[in-house]
């Protein structure tokens, strides 16, 4: 492993002030008791570029709040808000024992024991933080900023990390890719107030003291790494990555051999504090000790143990061949007891086996052949190739270079970091979501490329004559030493110039890549929608808002809301109004009954309506916006899922004879007759949206409306947005009709 | 006189049945018989089994599910016929066994046609693409024409076929039974041996030496990560093929568009990661140990020059992939 600091701490000890970071003297220029050592130049600069970096992870989010304004974002963010909320408006345990009554009509959910508290207790914490400083701002803008807030901490871990790794000027390069890469800022910009947010940060903090406590053996990095494992177990379900790649590198250093009392310190410290502490999170619970995606860590765990008990035989017997065969023994008898007993606990049902999803991460043609649910979902899809340069660019490029640095220089981070990222790139490789999780990775190995690289070329091209390389400037390798002689070369200092403006170059492009890719692909909010006007202008649709707010302040509270679940979080966290089903899709036949209300006919909807008590129901409908996630588009998921639990509901019925699906011409009845098509197309026949088509014309799906003239008997029209991509119906009371 | 009255009770029952019931029972009979002898439930029809069973001239009284099969296609991943043919047997199965002995168990019946043998059931059907199921219905149940199993709607699964022949017939399929691929016996065995000889043969090949070469490591490692990063998962779960050829028969190794990629791209795409990741090594390994002063020069210099032209080629590749165009952070005026 290269020394730390290596070209300071060579440096010539009598010309302190003369400083080989920068051209000039800078020590010239201040007062003699204001001038520094080359230490301090070097600590000074550090401490500016890290500053610099922590800025910049946190502005280059910022796009979204300044295009749009600070909004939360998408769905599950809105139930986040809302948790938040009541937390700092009703203190923890209020939060808590929190029993929802305003979603799931007429259920309701138990909110403390069916989430991950850490995100809002986090930003519950900064609130009240914040607040204790006089600094009195809204819970909002600490929910909008608290994503960018922890992506700078994120860079800030990846810099201790880089320079665990290799140096610090690694752990500065590893720092910067991790403030920009766009892997990361997909779920990081201001708005996205989502677990993954503070779990990456969680994640690379567990790693990074964990990693601390197996090359120290002290207790306090192995309490340390286990708090860190207990904040992310409050924060992300993604916890179980931990939980299974701790133990792997565990066997990884036995297996090396590398094995001894301080990993032995760690990882049982770690193991034994952490699965305590994770049981406090209720939604966790037992979990650590009876789901079988957990018994990796408890299987190392004992096998540590035995490990550890032989070694203490050897040192107890004299004879080797003695030892030898009790070795084997126990051995033996260990491992096929361990075995037994989880065979066992599978077999009487005590230890759950795996859940589907995680099966499938192992065999990936699982999930397609057997949940169809995890494979429908787009974030579950597996990556290509261009996703993966969309999302790392120039890292990809660095990281096999990175490898073979790592393997160079073999040491317990480098075999941690190894295992982190081939493990997290083979399962981001099975599921797009989880390039988040190997981003941290990722950055590390190739921040170990290119400081090498950097280190190399530099110390070639400041280097002026044979004479002087000896004394003046570090060499940088054992290679380097052994060529330093051969060095000074003219046209070697070109070529080393030339590797470096290369370097920058693809370095400025990998920047301007980030940049360009937060902006463009990963800031739309889509609460607020904008489109690209005839003549290239910007126009912004704030028509989810608009209505959200029209309900809230022209209802009373207490009045129920149906719509289809994707709009349920933000229906109760923007408009404060109960709701039959939202995004937490946890009773589906309740979600069914939904879906089958909005495929009967009126008359048929009116009956579940009112046996839901049902005030309002909204739908959202892009036919004038063309607005293509709009719920004509979502309805065959309705009609499926409805049909899911009551047979009366059959798909065909709802497509053409040829088997389309359309609300054209041609329409099956049932389709035309349905709630959803009346409320989104009522009176819609009477407007021409296009120039040059007649009334009636959608232009979402690019084609005129099939049934344009009917009126409504159960329902009235209470709203509909300025461009009517949510429309709200009033459910009559059953006395207005005779 | 009791054979006079049973021979009177015969003859008053036959007048009392329909002769066409008796047409249809005994083709009915004939086609119980075809299906004991088949291999999985599913009766093998050729040209003039589909004229006599489908096509004849009197009413049916059962119906009849038709899985259309080609020889010629069978092997293509993408149509993922195999699978759908054994799926088809199961279904067969499990309503045979469901109905044995009942009335019902000559009401569907299960059958297949081989392209090559009988092409003309394709051509008289109109069925230009497999793999295809269709439903010939009986006489009055309700339900009017023949009507096609729709492979985009229903899952391709036994199940997604069984619902499909429940919602037509109104008669239950009942559970479908899979084979387990391996017998309990077996699997308790392979247990038992895995558990006492794990460990030790564990122990005696984690101890080799080559195992602990670091060099062997890392070549595996550059495997995995070849492997992840040109989206081999990507192709394994889709079954996505190495090529497909255009419409002139001409192989296409790359798809425009990005969210979608053949396999060749990917692992072509990935070894240009490998080639500027072997070029630096090149640079920063091998070019220091040359003797000669002159030569370590023109290799850098070589190399420097080879790395940024393949750089600059896998960025012509992804821009032409996803027609990305980057520009830097100040906004430029429309």
């Amino acid at each position: 492993m290269a020394p730390k600091r290596a070209p300071v701490q060579d440096a010539p000890p009598v010309s302190a002030t003369t400083s080989p970071l920068l051209p000039f003297d800078m020590g010239a220029l201040l007062p003699q008791q204001l001038r520094l050592s080359t230490k301090q130049q070097e600590l000074l600069l550090r401490l500016g570029v890290l500053a610099m970096i922590y800025l910049l992870a946190f502005s280059v989010r910022l796009f979204s709040v300044l295009r749009f304004e600070s909004v939360i974002h998408e769905f599950d963010p809105y139930f986040n808000y809302r948790v938040t909320q009541v937390l700092v408006e009703k203190g923890f345990y209020e939060f808590w024992n929190w029993f929802d009554h305003e979603s799931w009509y007429p259920l309701g959910r138990i909110v403390g024991g069916t989430l991950y508290p850490g995100l809002m207790v986090t930003a519950g914490g900064l609130y009240w933080l914040l607040h204790g400083l006089m600094l009195t701002v809204n819970i909002r803008e600490v929910c909008v900023l608290l994503a960018p807030f922890f992506a700078s901490n994120t860079a800030m871990v990846a810099y201790f990390f880089g320079k665990e790794l290799k140096d610090s000027s690694t752990g500065l390069i590893a720092a910067a890719f991790m403030a920009v890469c766009p892997g990361y800022i997909s779920r990081s910009v201001a708005g996205s107030f989502d677990n993954e947010g503070v779990a990456i940060f969680a994640l690379l903090l567990t790693f990074y003291l964990f990693v601390k406590a197996v090359k120290t053996g002290s207790l306090a990095w192995a309490v340390a790494a286990a708090f860190g494992y207990f904040y992310m177990v409050s924060a992300w379900g993604g916890y179980i990555f931990i939980t299974n790649l701790l133990p792997i590198y565990v066997l990884i250093l036995l297996v090396s051999g590398r094995y001894n009392i301080r990993t032995y310190i760690a990882y049982c410290t770690w193991y034994l504090m952490g699965t305590l502490l994770a049981m406090q999170i209720s939604f966790v619970g037992f979990q650590h000790v009876q789901s079988g995606e957990h018994m990796a860590a408890l299987g190392v765990f004992l096998l540590l143990q035995l490990v550890q008990f032989t070694i203490w035989l050897r040192s107890q017997f004299p004879d080797p061949k003695q030892f030898q065969a009790l070795l084997r023994l126990t051995l033996t008898l260990g491992l096929g007891l361990a075995g037994t007993a989880a065979v066992v606990g599978l077999a009487t049902g005590y230890i759950s086996p795996w859940t589907g999803r995680f099966y499938s991460l192992l065999d990936p043609t699982y999930a397609k052949a057997n949940i169809p649910i995890i494979a429908s979902v787009s974030e579950h899809q597996p990556t290509t190739w261009s996703s993966f340069f969309f999302d790392y660019h120039l890292l990809m490029l660095l990281f096999p270079a990175g490898m073979y640095y790592l393997f160079k220089d073999l040491s317990d981070a480098a075999i941690f970091i190894l295992a982190y990222s081939l493990t997290s790139l083979y399962f981001a490789g099975v599921m797009v979501r989880l390039i988040l999780v190997a981003t941290p990775a990722v950055c590390l190995v190739a921040a170990v490329a290119v400081s090498s690289l950097l280190k190399k070329y530099a110390a070639m091209a400041w280097e002026k004559a044979p004479e002087e390389s000896g004394a003046g400037k570090a060499p940088l390798s054992r290679k380097a030493s052994a060529k330093a002689e051969a060095k000074g070369l003219p046209s070697q200092n070109l070529i080393a110039t030339a590797s470096l403006a290369a370097i920058g170059y693809f370095l400025i492009a990998f920047a301007s890549h980030s940049i360009w890719v937060t902006s463009e692909a990963y800031s739309s909010p889509s609460i607020v929608l904008a489109a690209r006007g005839a003549s290239g202008q910007r126009i912004m649709f704030d028509d989810f808002r608009e209505a959200y707010s029209w309900l809230h302040y022209n209802t009373p509270r207490g009045t129920k809301v149906m719509s289809w679940w994707d709009y349920g979080y933000q229906i109760t966290a923007m408009a404060n109004r109960t709701v039959i089903v939202d995004n937490n899709t946890w009773n589906n036949t309740h979600i069914a009954t939904v879906g089958r209300a909005m495929a009967s006919s009126e008359a048929d909807a009116y009956e579940i309506m009112t046996s839901l008590d049902v005030d309002y129901v909204l739908v959202v409908f892009g036919g004038i916006t063309g607005y293509s996630s709009d719920d004509i588009n979502k309805f065959l998921w309705m009609v499926r899922i409805g049909g899911g639990v009551y047979p009366v509901i059959q798909e065909s019925d709802y497509l053409t004879e040829g088997g389309e699906y359309t609300v054209g011409q041609g329409a099956a009845p049932k389709m035309l007759d349905s709630l959803m098509y009346k409320m989104c197309y009522y009176r819609f026949g009477e407007l021409q949206t296009e120039y040059n088509r007649p009334a009636g014309y959608d232009r979402a799906r690019g084609y005129e409306i099939g049934n344009k003239h009917f009126d409504l008997e159960y329902i009235e029209e209470a709203f509909t947005s300025s461009n009517w991509i949510v429309r709200i119906y009033k459910v009559k009371p059953p006395d207005n009709r005779w | 006189m009791a054979l006079l009255v049973r021979l009177a009770a015969a003859l008053a029952l036959l007048l009392l049945l329909p002769p066409a019931a008796l047409a249809f029972n005994e083709r009915a009979e004939d086609l119980l018989d075809l299906q004991q002898g088949s291999r999985d439930g599913v009766i093998h029809f050729k040209e003039d089994s589909f004229d006599r069973y489908v096509r004849g001239s009197e009413p049916r009284g059962y119906s009849l599910v038709l899985f259309y099969a080609a020889k010629q296609v069978a092997d293509k991943p993408e149509l993922g016929m195999p699978a759908l043919r054994k799926d088809f047997g199961l279904v067969a199965q499990s309503y045979q066994k469901t109905h044995k002995g009942t009335p019902e168990e000559l009401l569907v019946f299960f059958a297949d046609v081989e392209f090559s043998e009988s092409p003309n059931v394709f051509a008289d059907t109109g069925v230009n693409a497999v793999p295809h199921i269709r439903r010939f219905p009986s006489v009055g149940d309700g339900s009017a024409g023949e009507d096609t199993f729709d492979l985009n709607s229903f899952p391709r699964t036994a199940e997604g076929i069984a619902s499909f022949v429940e919602a037509r017939t109104k008669l239950k399929v009942g559970e479908i039974v899979r084979p387990p691929p391996l017998s309990k016996l077996q699997v308790s065995l392979i247990l038992a041996a895995v558990l006492l000889l794990g460990p030790y043969i564990g122990y005696k090949v984690l101890s080799l030496p080559a195992v602990q070469e670091p060099k062997l490591w890392a070549i595996a490692a550059i495997g995995v990560y070849y492997f992840s990063v040109s989206g081999g998962m990507y192709n394994i779960i889709r079954g996505i093929p190495w090529a497909t050829a255009d419409e002139r028969g001409k192989p296409v190794f790359f798809h425009q568009g990005q969210g979608y990629q053949l396999g060749g791209e990917g692992f072509y795409a990935g070894l240009f990661y490998l080639v500027t990741s072997l070029l630096l090594f090149i640079m920063t390994y091998v070019v220091p140990r040359l003797k000669s002063k002159s030569s370590q020069r023109i290799w850098s210099a070589i190399c420097l020059f080879l790395g940024f032209w393949v750089v600059t080629q896998f960025v012509a590749l992804y821009k032409w992939k996803s027609g990305y165009y980057v520009h830097g952070y100040w906004p430029r005026r429309r």
